[in-house]
């Protein structure tokens, strides 16, 4: 059962097409990485996955469900309800606490609860310090907040842009190692990146270029396996 | 290098700046906008307050004591001489014969008529007077008072036999608007009837007599152009210390002081010009009119003042808080112009410019706008347009500058706050 | 979408702590509007009684004479019109009596009066010759015409002589009004009875009221009513000027309001304005996480209307005292507090700024949350 269907999809910015007939699918429980140059079109997939955006023509089916009828608001439900997303730049809330942080995520969710998203920050190691602003945490600190907070809700997917991009090595290998949890319990991880080391530890790697998607040579055993019928909308 | 940086940065995103400028502006010209209107209101008031009637009168000098009771002459054959109805014109020719606004000669005898004596005042109800150069200048009883209740119409000046009846005689002899009212000229053989053209109510002596126009009074008295008395309307300055010396002991004042005096629009001041230019007549100031004037006038200023202070400090902090909006919106582009070398002078200079532009064009946009609001108030309130001053212009432009420049001050301190190494850094 | 009250009070606090600079900018312009529109409201309500009582000035606007059938009024006329109004409504009665004395042999217009009453009735009087010293009590006023002529000075002492009767006074002061009043003599009204031999009787009556026109008229037939024999009327002339001036007076203030509310209302759009883009990015972060364009214009505007009920009241308190700021300036009397005013200058807060946030709220709405959070703000 594919969680992730893309078919044909366009995307058109005025004159420039960003994404130009991608197909994609991806598996209940995969790891996909994608590469790609700037302006290969890579963030507007990403965004396209995480239900920031519609398609111009083609097909999004997100956990079972069609993006292109959505309204904003029918976006905005199914993207708090599937996708969970950590970003190279953090976007934490510099005036909320950790906690607060966490909590926002699961105030727009459904409602906040602290003793729930303090368990979330103690499962990715900050515990200790709850109560710090982003401004008093390191970056790799903030970045495992940013996980807590992408995970607290259990997304069915979990978008990653570039979360090693702004880290250290030793940084980079715990945050690598909280997506490796998480994928190891059975969830679907997309992680966007320009470091071919961390997209080998992905189940398959794609490679977008021009707007194209294409999957890549030495990708791992499980290739690209497309078929009409499980894109096809969950009854 | 460094200026053509900056230029190029500040002409970047030159949409939103636009928008502020043209929010600067809008603050400044409703600045500009009351500050206008109180400035022009003002005056309109004054003239407005001269709605209610003469505050200067014209009478013959004379050794004589008026007897006059319960509208009994006990005096009558005292001729009082008169005030020489040619002589008048020179109210226009005075110094201040531009704040002359209306005057009105009155000639009064008593005539008999069916239901008893009553007292028939000759005067001008509506007359283009021909003053200095070509011009007319309509002047007469109505333009004295403007606000008078008449019942009817006001009478015509070239219509000698109509009149225009107090209510009270009216009431008396059972005339109203329309009807004709036969009187008994004194010294002539013929009953002169009267068309009643209106009937006015003012609840003061005007309620007694019967307007006529001045000839018909004329043709009773006989007699060369003379007139007991002329009621004049001037708009006068409101008395200050100087004005009140001035009435007590005028010998006391120093020269210059009497400079000062003799060219201010004080009522006394006027009356003595106008006792300079006709002969063999006193000047009286009503004290009734003019004085309360003054008060009334003085407080209407303040309350102007007051409204346009509060105007102004209301868009001095509408500078203010756009000016702080502003620079925390452009927060990158000042760390990247210090970083690049920019001095926190110069930049400092380049956001005062900013509002310097955004203050002269607020200034002229306030202007026009205030212009607007000025001609609605006029024309509403008083039905009149108002006057344009362009010569304001500079002076409106000016203060709007001011106010956008006071606003800016405290905000444009915030740049110094600006850390270049921590903006860039992405907060 | 289920709320949690207290995470959703704890994300406003934080959100408004955080802007304190801002916040503060806001509501300061929030405030000013609203405590310039609570004193101005309070000035628009009062300056109706407050000029009208400055335009008292003018003196006397209502006259009571005897009726047709009546050679003169009695004290009766007088009191019926003292019953007939309020104290405060009543700014001075003067009872007058006139008759034809003669002086040094020349005959002129004595009248009786009170002269107490002289500053509340006919305050535009001007007395010279007392030295500053204000209204004498005693003796009596001569006409400045009449002094002139009769070659009498202030301190002087004249004789009045009517028939067989004779009154000796010292002239304390000339008076001045460019009116009859200038060749007149003026005595205390008990000395004036006795003169003329008319104990008990007045001649006519002038009173200073404060009111509109019609007020004045239906005055005029409750006293005739109540003291059969009267004639009471307004000086319209007076009355009819003076709601006009009033009226006036009035609609600038109204203009005033107007254009003052229009100005801060655009200081505020810019300051909120400014709030929304400063924030695109954390708006755009919120709607990435799940938040739906209700949910953050809700939240906007609530920290819009804590910031608008907020200035509202420390507007209602500083218009207050600025209301009573210009009013001791303009006419040297405290204002009345307006009740009134407690809920509504709050509201008119909390509408400006609602209405105030109107563009930023459809920014608000506009913002993409995929552009924002690419980096590029």
């Amino acid at each position: 059962m594919s969680v992730i269907c893309l078919e044909n999809v366009v995307k058109q910015y005025g004159e420039v097409r960003a994404l130009d007939g991608v197909n994609l699918t991806v598996e209940r429980g995969e790891w996909l990485a994608i590469m790609g140059p700037s302006g290969s079109g890579k963030t507007t997939l990403l965004n396209l996955l995480g239900c920031l955006d519609v398609p111009t023509s083609g097909n999004v089916i997100i956990d079972g469900r069609k993006v292109a009828g959505l309204d904003t608001d029918g976006l905005t439900a199914l993207r708090r309800e599937t996708i969970g997303s950590i970003f190279q730049q953090f976007h934490l809330v510099p005036y909320l606490s950790a906690l607060e942080n966490v909590m926002l995520a699961q105030y727009f969710h459904s409602m906040a609860d602290a003793a729930e998203a303090a368990r979330a920050l103690e499962a990715v190691g900050m515990g200790e310090r709850l109560h710090h602003k982003p401004s008093q945490l390191s970056g790799g600190e903030q970045q495992r907040v940013c996980i807590a907070r992408a995970l607290v809700n259990y997304p069915a997917i979990l978008l990653a842009d570039e979360p090693t991009g702004n880290l250290d090595r030793a940084n980079e290998e715990v945050v690598l190692e909280l997506i490796r949890g998480f994928h190891q319990r059975g969830q679907t991880v997309i992680l966007v990146t320009h470091n071919p080391e961390i997209a080998r530890c992905a189940d398959r790697m794609s490679v977008m270029s021009y707007g194209k998607l294409r999957a890549c040579a030495d990708a791992s055993p499980a290739g690209p396996a497309a078929t009409g019928d499980e894109c096809a909308p969950r009854p | 290098m460094i200026a053509r940086v900056l230029r190029a940065s500040f002409w970047s995103d030159w949409r939103r700046k636009l928008f502020a400028v043209l929010n600067v502006a809008l603050g400044t010209a409703l600045a500009t906008a009351l500050l206008n209107l109180t400035l022009d209101v003002g005056d309109k008031m004054n003239e407005e307050l001269r709605g209610f009637g003469a505050n200067l009168v014209i009478v013959p000098r004379s050794d004589e004591l008026p007897l006059r009771l319960g509208g009994v002459d006990f005096n009558p054959l005292a001729r009082r001489g008169g005030v020489p109805l040619d002589r008048l014109r020179l109210l226009k020719e005075i110094f201040w014969r531009n704040h002359v606004m209306a005057f009105a000669p009155f000639l009064e005898e008593r005539v008999s008529a069916a239901g008893g004596a009553v007292d028939l005042v000759g005067t001008w109800f509506d007359r283009a007077y021909p003053v200095l150069g070509d011009e007319t200048f309509r002047t007469g009883l109505r333009s004295l008072n403007p606000w008078w209740h008449v019942e009817g119409a006001w009478p015509e000046d070239g219509e000698v036999e109509s009149a225009l009846v107090g209510a009270r005689v009216a009431e008396k002899l059972g005339v109203a608007a329309g009807d004709p009212l036969t009187v008994r000229l004194p010294g002539q053989d013929r009953d002169a009837r009267l068309a009643v053209r209106g009937v006015v109510r003012t609840g003061d002596g005007e309620d007694d007599r019967i307007f006529v126009p001045l000839e018909l009074a004329q043709r009773i008295r006989g007699g060369a152009g003379l007139v007991d008395l002329v009621q004049v309307s001037a708009l006068t300055a409101p008395d200050n210390e100087l004005a009140r010396q001035a009435r007590h002991n005028r010998e006391e004042l120093t020269t210059r002081e009497l400079d000062v005096w003799y060219c201010s629009p004080y009522v006394d001041a006027i009356a003595f010009q106008v006792e300079e230019v006709i002969p063999g007549v006193q000047v009286k100031p009503i004290r009734r009119i003019s004085e309360s004037e003054g008060v009334v006038v003085r407080k209407i200023q303040l309350l102007m003042a007051v409204v346009t202070a509060v105007a102004l400090s209301c868009s001095g902090l509408g500078v203010f808080s756009l000016m702080t909006a502003m620079i925390a919106s452009r927060r990158q582009e000042i760390a990247l112009t210090k970083a690049i070398g920019a001095s926190n002078r110069l930049l400092m200079l380049l956001f005062l410019g900013e509002m310097t532009l955004a203050g002269v064009v607020g200034g002229l946009v306030g202007y026009v706008a205030g212009v607007g609001i000025c001609q609605l108030i006029s024309v509403q309130l008083f039905a009149s347009w108002a006057a344009v001053k362009p010569g304001v212009i500079p002076v409106v432009v000016l203060l709007a500058v001011a106010v956008s420049l006071g606003g800016s001050l405290v905000p444009v301190r915030l740049i110094l706050r600006v850390e270049p190494s921590l903006v860039l850094a992405g907060e | 979408m289920t709320h949690t009250p207290s995470f959703f009070a704890r994300l406003l606090l934080r959100s408004l702590l955080e802007r304190k600079g801002r916040v503060t900018v806001a509501l300061a312009s929030v405030t000013l509007g609203a405590s310039v529109i609570a004193a101005f409201v309070t000035l628009y309500v009062d300056v109706g009684a407050k000029m009208s009582r400055e335009l008292r000035a003018y003196g006397a606007n209502f006259v009571v004479e005897p009726g047709e059938s009546r050679r003169s009024l009695t004290g009766e006329a007088e009191q019926a019109l003292r019953s007939l109004l309020p104290a405060e409504r009543l700014v001075g009665i003067q009872a007058l009596l006139y008759d034809v004395v003669e002086l040094q042999g020349r005959r002129l217009v004595a009248a009786g009066m009170a002269f107490d009453q002289i500053r509340a009735v006919t305050p535009y009087w001007q007395l010279s010759g007392n030295d500053g010293a204000g209204i004498p009590a005693t003796g009596c006023l001569l006409g400045r015409d009449a002094a002139r002529k009769l070659g009498v000075e202030p301190g002087h002492e004249v004789e009045l002589v009517m028939e067989a009767r004779r009154h000796r006074c010292a002239v304390t002061a000339l008076v001045e009004t460019g009116g009859a009043e200038d060749g007149q003599v003026f005595l205390p009204f008990g000395e004036a009875s006795t003169l003329f031999a008319r104990p008990g009787e007045i001649d006519l009556l002038l009173a200073s009221i404060i009111g509109a026109l019609e007020e004045a008229e239906g005055l005029a037939r409750a006293l005739e009513q109540r003291a059969p024999g009267v004639a009471a009327h307004p000086i319209l002339k007076l009355s009819r000027s003076e709601g006009i001036i009033l009226e006036k007076v009035r609609a600038i203030v109204y203009v005033a309001v107007v254009l003052i509310t229009a100005s801060t209302f655009v200081s505020l759009l810019i300051a909120l304005l400014a709030m929304v883009s400063q924030r695109r990015r954390e708006i755009a972060l919120m709607k990435a996480l799940g938040a739906t364009d209700r949910r953050m214009r809700f939240h906007f505007l609530a920290e819009v209307a804590i910031t608008g009920v907020a200035a509202g009241i420390l507007g209602l308190a500083a218009g207050y005292g600025l209301a009573n700021l210009i009013e001791r300036v303009l006419f040297a009397t405290a204002v009345s507090f307006r009740w009134w005013l407690v809920p509504l200058v709050p509201a008119v807060a909390v509408l400006i700024s609602a209405a105030g946030a109107l563009i930023p709220l459809r920014m608000v709405t506009r913002l993409h949350p995929a552009l924002v959070l690419k980096g590029d703000y």
